[in-house]
């Protein structure tokens, strides 16, 4: 007895505990281990193993936070170099005068065109798919940007430059792309210059080729024929953002003042990237030769860009101001 | 598996929950035997203890994923148990416990029989291993719940209040008043 009770009377007893080690034998029937078993195992490999840490865990909600946000920053950023007329609020069109400055002519700080993105206009409803008009070499882009369609330089005769330059002939329903072909050289005349070399010589080669063809092809580009075929042609990958510039000009400028302009090529930038005085002289010299409808487009385009430019009595009578 | 013999309970419950499954098996056969006579003392019958049983080691592989070694793996093991006979008191019309007063259960019958078939027991030593279990039968669910979590599972005072869910002072009391009575019952046999 004295061996069965000790200390506080927690203490595991040895005689009891032999004792129910011996009554007590009972083990699970074997049918039910193997069930247990074969259930265990089945749970292991019911379902892929996943062995996460509890650091995984705990920055698993934290991590994909920020993954979210990357990737909608990235989308944004993303969308707002190359439409950003989708993010653009309504109210965020740019005026006349505002596409003004940015054809600021030769005076302008070209590195500033080259980083400036115009912004949108127009609704994307009237897109520049039909400009066919190259982005300034100089302004170093990217190359990213839409596919345009491609327009041949017209025949007409004249400086390299001028066939640069050239827009082409629509058909007899214009169309408001077509439309904005047109008004283009006029409102942004330097974007026009501005072709890269590869374009240049695409213009070259149709304009020899139209040559030998037909040898009365400089007077049907005179008249503004059109020139069907040539939509897709010669122009190349165009910068999204002189494409949006040339059909925001093409928007400010009215159908009705970028119609005639667009009947002769050789008349479009009449002295465009000449000082105003010998811009002048051109026109003038235009309408000594009876050329009134291309001189009255080009002093057309000249008083959008210097307005404030005193303009000769001579000139000022003949136009009627 | 020799390798997993030398593991640890905590150890292998890590493998298994690793995928592992020989792990398990030899966690099963260290832990079944305990179990299942913890179940069988706490609920009185063999057809109940076995479902009961069945579900704990079920529940135990269900929740392998979620396992973190926080305790002795026992503890976890019989706290698991616990919570399961919980709910099986609760689901019997009196509540708690089944009385082992019964001696025609089936669990002592099996107990006598094994008796009987093993000659290195005398025959005063197998009536004080029948009379054992018949104290250990009488006991109050509690006491008689700390009793078995120290003799199958080696659990200290700590562990059984672990396991219990209840304050080691309570755990402590339990575990008393089962061995008292239990030393006052085997005392005729002195």
């Amino acid at each position: 007895m004295s061996e069965i009770f000790r200390d506080d009377g927690t203490e595991r007893d040895a005689r009891l505990a032999a004792l129910y080690r011996t009554a007590a034998r009972e083990e699970p029937p074997p049918a039910l281990d193997d069930a247990i078993r074969a259930a265990a195992r089945r749970e292991v490999g019911s379902r892929p193993q996943r062995v996460s840490s509890p650091f995984i865990r705990s920055w698993r909600v934290p991590l994909s936070i920020a993954a979210v946000m990357v990737l909608t920053v990235s989308l944004v950023t993303v969308m707002r170099e190359e439409a950003p007329e989708i993010l653009s609020p309504p109210g965020g069109v740019r005026t006349v005068g505002e596409a003004d400055q940015m054809r600021a002519g030769p005076a302008a700080d070209a590195g500033e065109r080259a980083t400036a993105i115009p912004k949108p206009l127009v609704p994307p409803a009237p897109r520049p798919d039909s400009v066919g008009l190259k982005p300034p070499a100089q302004t170093g882009s990217s190359g990213l940007g839409l596919r345009e369609n491609r327009v041949s330089p017209d025949p007409a005769p004249g400086s390299r430059k001028d066939m640069a330059v050239a827009g082409r002939m629509e058909t007899d329903a214009p169309t408001a792309p077509a439309l904005a072909k047109r008004a283009l050289p006029q409102a942004f005349p330097e974007a026009v210059d501005m072709r890269d070399d590869k374009g240049v010589v695409a213009a070259e080669k149709r304009r020899q080729s139209a040559k030998e063809e037909s040898p009365a092809s400089p007077a049907r580009a005179a008249e503004g024929k059109v020139n069907s075929k040539s939509d897709s042609v010669s122009a190349d990958i165009v910068p999204r953002e002189s494409s949006r510039a040339r059909v925001a000009a093409a928007a400010a400028v009215p159908p009705s003042a970028s119609a005639p302009a667009s009947r002769n090529s050789d008349t479009l930038q009449p002295g465009t990237d000449l000082p105003p005085d010998k811009w002048l002289e051109r026109i003038e010299d235009l309408r000594r030769q009876g050329r009134l409808e291309e001189a009255k487009t080009s002093l057309g385009v000249f008083r959008k860009r210097y307005p404030d430019y005193e303009l000769p009595a001579a000139l000022k009578a003949w136009a009627g101001l | 598996m020799p390798a997993d013999q030398s593991r640890s309970d905590e150890e292998l419950m890590e493998r298994y929950r690793d995928g592992d499954a020989g792990a398990f098996d030899a966690l099963y056969g260290r832990h079944k035997g305990g179990l299942f006579r913890y179940m069988l003392r706490q609920c009185g019958r063999r057809s109940i203890a076995e479902e009961l049983f069945q579900e704990v080691w079920l529940n135990l592989t269900r929740a392998r994923r979620t396992y973190t070694v926080q305790a002795k793996f026992t503890t976890y093991l019989y706290r698991l148990a616990h919570n399961r006979l919980i709910d099986h008191y609760r689901s019997q019309a009196g509540g708690v416990p089944v009385s082992f007063e019964d001696d025609d259960s089936p669990a002592l019958e099996s107990i006598a029989g094994e008796r009987r078939d093993d000659p290195a027991l005398s025959a005063d030593h197998r009536q004080q291993a029948a009379r054992l279990l018949q104290l250990i039968g009488a006991l109050p669910e509690a006491q008689r719940e700390a009793f078995l979590l120290q003799q199958e599972s080696d659990m200290s005072v700590e562990d059984i209040a672990r396991a219990t869910g209840v304050s080691r002072e309570t755990a402590k009391s339990r575990l008393r008043y089962a061995i008292a009575k239990l030393r006052e019952g085997m005392q005729e046999f002195q």
